[in-house]
């Protein structure tokens, strides 16, 4: 009853979650046009996964928030259980088909699923269940737990291997945390540890003979390529390097406006861009679209964000207002790193743009998350007797 | 600034959104600015990429130039062919065994138990009950191939064997490079079955009969078509065969059947009938034959502006004519290019490769090679010989033949002996190349210097007239050593034969007739060294004629830093014999000779005719003294036709046989037999300080393994022969004359041994034509 009281509450108001689903939906609608010029027959497909994309996010809307909470552990164990599954040795490839050299799906007959875009909404959903009514995270000690959460999905998507998924959620944990109130000198303390390592790495890659270098060939070989490129050696243009170059090429081409519908397939086409309907649909866009249509694309996933976030700033829910942050920092790492990857800013990895590229999975994971993201949204505002995440008054007196 | 922020947002979640607002506002920014820098300031160089992309080319086939020899005949040519291809499981015997599985299969589908509940061992039974069926078939189809391709089958095995090896090969590289990359990318031991997936060469379809003729091609489309209309055609083998259209080069005058007259031949293999001789491997040397072009592609790439230039794949010659005129032969490939954005096309025609005519009569040259096959009999180890037949009586021999049309310098015929043939070649190459013994592969005419021994001795005696060294009624007593002191040293060939008998006073034409090494000793010591390195390289040694075949020998001639250091007294003095630190191939001695012809004009000797060849080496006038040159052949012409010459006859007495029986033609000649030595500068001071009797095969200085000591000295003779219509004469007509230069390895003396072999060339000239 409460539910659908909450509903009937939530559908009548306007709230920033309709902007926000309204960019997810617009942005889908892109990712279409740009799949049709790319590959023309899958985005009849892509339609196909957005009707179903759809229900996904129907039936997002309709569980209670608490009650998706109280799941959330459960959800996240399930997960955990399917990650450690697919990489176990001896599964057979009919279940668990390798892919791009990758054990990342689970083939259920009448579709591919990837645990790993699953993943994506339990963790958040668990560390916001975890973070909610606790503040033992400001002490360094408290960051265990939260990173732990993290750190075991993490572990099992890289033994897929699938680095692109598995480098969204160390930010999202940060953006989570930041908006729970961690300390920030913690955390900065620990992304400097981070760069520092990535530093450290680079230069040992870059200066130290191989008798001495930690990270495996074909890593060291992709920072080595970005490396020589940003000096402008063209060693690696046909083999590491090709995929960013043919990238940056149809994306550069497409200047100001854009090269049009039938031109732009043209020249996709014949530049052979690698996963130009997925990995690389910026670049169509961008190509098809000119600057005017990449900029509007960023500033889509720009308001996406933004109005989850105020979404999350508008409900009072601990969990409610975690899990908003986490999806909105998912979405948004997600997209930088993608474009940052195609405007060759970014090593390349394999990671899809949210809402825009093709694929089944992430496009009913992403309006899953949408959808849960309009659910919390729609909830009636519940009247606390003590606000979360505030904790001036400690700050106050630790530093008085 | 912190109590503003406080006052201004006062809730701590409210101001940690907003600052995670600003990050990704500022990042937001960062991504618009990148991509406003990459389509607006790079716009123009990624747009110039882009669109580069939309130009897309097909290429089309040229066709290489033909060779012709001087009177037309081809000597090589492209010709569309066609070859029978299988598939390569039929090859292996794995279509044999799917197909039987698959059968077995199939047989048992509606039957109680189906396929998937038999066990292993009873799928496999039933696998090999239908396998031997197909065993059968292909068994049967490897007869049908050998008839259709009219070989036999352990030829067809080898074959066979041959591609398998070949794709093994290829497996083994491309599985070993997938491991490679897939480990070093990505680091994943499991990935190895990706790793073992089957190469492109593993499911293809290879060659296994090449250039089928009409009948053969028929007959297998007909087998082809037959499979194609059975109710199962899958399960014909004749389904995994196609014929397929291809180039082939051919070779028309490899062989050849030739009858040469015997009756002119020395008398103990004389025959009053002709012989009926075929030749193989004609003009092997000289033609020359196509590899894979990976060492001329580095030199010249295929571009998009070089459509002349190597593709993987291409051939380019290796040897002979096929590599000396590649340049020509080779033909431009033509090009469609389309745009993907407007469907504009331009077609750009291929230009077939420039035909090349060679200065070479392929029948005479056959004719040559089959007069020096051991086989014929001149070229072996004959009773006439001397000494060494009564141990190696019938041993083969090996040497060189070069015939040079005096008038234009141009190369009638070079042979090399031995030889071989384009299908010993196909078969197995390495054993051609690697035979260092007989060496077959090497082209004895053009890229093996020789000593010269005593066929220098008119070019010596000229040089030594022309620089006023002896005069011209001038006589020099031979006491069968050079130098009163020393007996034992620089003696005449007469003195160490028949001791102590000696030429005693000679004037020029007769020492050339006696071939008196005293005389020359003496001239090359008044000349020196440096006159004589001088002189010799005016006739052509020591540097390259520009013939046409990359291949040639520049000779062997003392450098500049020997003859600057000091070369001794005694170097002088051999060099003036054709010994010592000098070396020259038949073709150089033929050029020699020409110009000596010719009265002192050097032309480069060449196997293109003068339409296709590019003159690199300009002509010369030696300016040598008339005198000394009818003197000089005034020698030649007595030592062939005086009964004391040197070329004159072979035997004694009742053996006596004269070596000249050409009829109306006046021959002018020199034997030579040069002392096999290396004269070897071992401290590397410029001076010889050592001499050593093995042949150097490396040309490094030492003697290496399966470096021989020879038994026997070089066997030459070279002739200048024209039409008798001055007979009698001692002075040639330049343009209608001929040089026959003949060498052979180790064959002793070079009136006994080269001399007759000269005198059949003469008669195979005569029979095509020429005299």
């Amino acid at each position: 009853m409460s539910c659908g009281r909450n509903r009937a509450f939530g559908f009548t108001r306007w709230h920033p979650g309709w902007i926000a689903l309204a960019s997810g939906v617009a942005l889908t609608f892109a990712g279409i046009v740009a799949i049709d010029t790319a590959e023309t027959a899958l985005a009849a497909k892509q339609k196909t996964w957005l009707f179903i994309s759809f229900i996904a996010f129907g039936l997002c809307l309709v569980p209670d928030a608490r009650t998706v909470g109280r799941f959330a552990h459960l959800f996240y164990a399930a997960i955990l259980l399917l990650l450690a599954v697919i990489i176990l040795p001896g599964v057979p490839d009919a279940i668990v088909p390798v892919r791009n050299g990758a054990r990342s799906w689970i083939n259920l007959y009448f579709m591919n699923m990837q645990p790993s875009e699953l993943a994506k909404i339990s963790v958040v959903l668990s560390l916001a269940w975890y973070l909610r009514y606790r503040d033992n995270y400001r002490s360094l000690r408290g960051l265990l737990v939260p990173f732990g959460l993290v750190l075991v999905p993490v572990m099992l998507i890289l033994r897929q291997p699938d680095l692109g998924t598995a480098m969204l959620f160390a930010p999202t944990l940060f953006a989570m945390l930041v908006a729970a109130g961690a300390k920030l000198r913690h955390l900065a303390g620990v992304i400097a540890l981070a760069g520092l390592s990535v530093v450290l790495n680079v230069l040992i890659v870059l200066a130290m003979p191989d008798s001495v270098q930690v990270l495996k060939p074909h890593q060291r070989a992709r920072i080595e390529a970005m490396v020589s490129r940003a000096q402008g050696d063209r060693r690696f243009d046909q083999s590491i390097n090709y995929q960013q170059l043919q990238a940056m090429t149809v994306l550069g081409s497409g200047a100001v406006t854009g090269y049009g519908a039938e031109r732009s397939a043209t020249i996709v086409e014949a530049n052979q861009l690698p996963l130009d309907y997925n990995d690389m649909i910026f670049a169509v866009i961008v190509n098809r679209f000119g600057l005017c249509g990449g900029a509007t694309l960023i500033g889509l996933f720009l308001v996406l964000v933004l109005s989850i976030l105020a979404v999350a700033s508008r409900i009072k829910d601990p969990f409610t207002r975690l899990a908003s942050v986490g999806f909105a920092a998912i979405f948004f790492v997600q997209s930088c790193v993608n474009i940052g990857i195609t405007l060759g800013l970014l090593p390349v990895t394999g990671i899809t743009l949210p809402f825009v590229s093709y694929g089944g999975s992430s496009l009913v994971t992403t309006f899953a998350m949408l959808g849960l993201v309009i659910n919390f949204a729609l909830q009636r505002p519940l009247l606390l007797g003590w606000p979360s995440f505030e904790f001036d008054r400690d700050d106050a007196l630790t530093d008085g | 600034m912190r109590r503003f922020v406080r006052q201004l947002v006062p809730s701590m979640f409210q101001r940690r959104l907003v600052l995670l607002a600003t990050v990704v506002v500022i990042v937001t920014i960062i991504l618009v600015l990148r991509l406003a820098q990459l389509t607006v300031v790079q716009g123009m160089i990624w747009q110039g990429r882009a669109e580069s992309a939309l130009v897309r080319w097909s290429l089309i086939h040229t066709e290489r130039g033909r060779i012709l020899d001087r009177q037309g005949r081809v000597l090589a040519e492209d010709r569309p062919s066609y070859d029978l291809v299988i598939n390569y499981p039929v090859i292996t015997g794995r279509w044999a065994a799917s197909r039987a599985e698959r059968t077995a299969r199939e047989a048992t589908e509606n039957r109680r138990r189906p396929w998937h509940e038999l066990s292993d061992l009873e799928r496999l039974a039933r696998t090999e009950q239908v396998k031997m069926a197909f065993d059968t078939q292909v068994d049967r189809f490897w007869s049908e191939l050998c008839d259709l391709g009219r070989i036999d089958r352990p030829q067809l095995d080898q074959r066979l064997d041959t591609i398998r090896r070949r794709v093994q090969r290829m497996v083994h590289v491309v599985q070993s490079t997938r491991y490679r990359k897939w480990h070093d990318e990505l680091g994943d031991p499991r990935l190895e079955a990706q790793i073992t997936q089957p190469i492109v060469e593993q499911e293809a379809s290879h060659a296994v009969l090449n250039d089928l003729d009409d009948d053969a091609r028929w007959e297998a489309e007909r087998l082809i078509a037959r499979a194609a209309a059975d109710r199962h055609p899958a399960d014909d083998v004749w389904s995994q065969v196609k014929v397929v259209p291809s180039k082939k080069r051919h070779y028309p005058h490899e062989t050849m059947t030739l009858n040469i007259d015997c009756r002119t031949l020395p008398r103990q293999i004389q025959s009053n009938r002709d012989k009926r001789v075929t030749v193989g491997g004609v003009g092997m040397h000289l033609v020359g034959a196509l590899r894979s072009s990976s060492l001329e592609e580095r030199k010249r790439p295929f571009g998009v502006d070089d459509l002349k230039g190597y593709l993987p794949g291409d051939e380019a010659g290796e040897w002979g004519l096929e590599r000396g005129s590649e340049l020509t032969l080779r033909g431009t490939r033509g090009r469609i290019t389309r745009r993907l954005d407007t469907g504009e096309r331009q077609r750009r025609a291929a230009v077939s490769g420039g035909d090349v005519t060679c200065t070479v009569d392929i029948r005479l040259q056959a004719r040559i090679q089959a007069l020096m096959d051991p086989a014929f009999g001149l070229m072996q180890v004959q009773p006439w010989h001397g000494a060494r037949a009564q141990t190696m009586l019938g041993a083969p021999l090996r040497g060189a033949a070069v015939v040079l049309d005096i008038g234009s310098s141009e190369i009638l015929a070079a042979v090399s002996e031995p030889t071989f043939t384009r299908e010993q070649w196909g078969r197995d190459r390495r054993v051609v190349e690697q035979d260092s013994i007989k060496r077959p592969f090497w082209n004895r005419a053009v890229a093996m210097p020789y000593q010269p021994g005593s066929t220098v001795k008119p070019l010596v005696l000229t040089a030594a007239v022309t620089d006023r060294r002896i005069a011209h009624d001038e006589q020099i007593e031979c006491r069968g050593h050079l130098f009163e002191e020393t007996p034992g040293k620089y003696r005449c060939w007469i003195y160490n034969l028949y001791y102590p008998q000696t030429h005693r006073w000679l004037h020029a034409p007769a020492a050339i007739m006696h071939s008196c090494n005293i005389f020359f000793y003496s001239l090359g010591d008044r000349l020196g060294a440096a006159r004589l390195v001088h002189w010799y390289e005016q006739f052509g040694l020591g540097h390259r004629s520009g013939c046409g075949l990359v291949e040639e020998s520049t000779g062997k001639l003392p450098g500049s830093e020997a003859l600057r250091t000091g070369m001794g007294r005694a170097e002088s003095v051999f060099m003036g014999i054709g010994q010592g630190p000098v070396e020259w191939t038949p073709l150089q001695a033929a050029g020699a000779y020409a110009a000596l012809a010719r009265g002192g004009y050097w032309v480069p000797p060449t196997f293109l005719l003068a339409a296709t060849a590019s003159p690199s080496v300009p002509h010369r006038d030696l300016i040598l003294d008339p005198h000394g040159v009818a003197m000089a052949m005034k020698g030649l012409w007595m030592a062939v036709n005086d009964s004391s010459g040197t070329v004159h006859h072979f035997g004694r007495g009742d053996d006596r046989e004269i070596i000249f029986n050409v009829e109306g033609v006046t021959i002018y000649g020199k034997s030579g037999t040069a002392t096999v030595r290396r004269f070897v500068d071992g401290n590397g001071n410029g001076r010889i300080d050592k001499q050593e009797h093995w042949f150097d095969i490396n040309h490094n200085g030492r003697r290496d393994d399966g470096e021989l000591v020879p038994q026997e000295d070089h066997a030459w003779c070279i002739l200048v022969a024209e039409p008798s219509a001055m007979s009698g004469s001692q002075k040639p007509r330049a343009d209608v004359g001929y040089v026959v230069a003949v060498v052979v390895e180790y064959g002793g003396s070079g009136g006994r041994v080269a001399g007759p072999i000269a005198n059949q060339i003469l008669h195979a000239l005569r029979a095509e034509g020429y005299l």
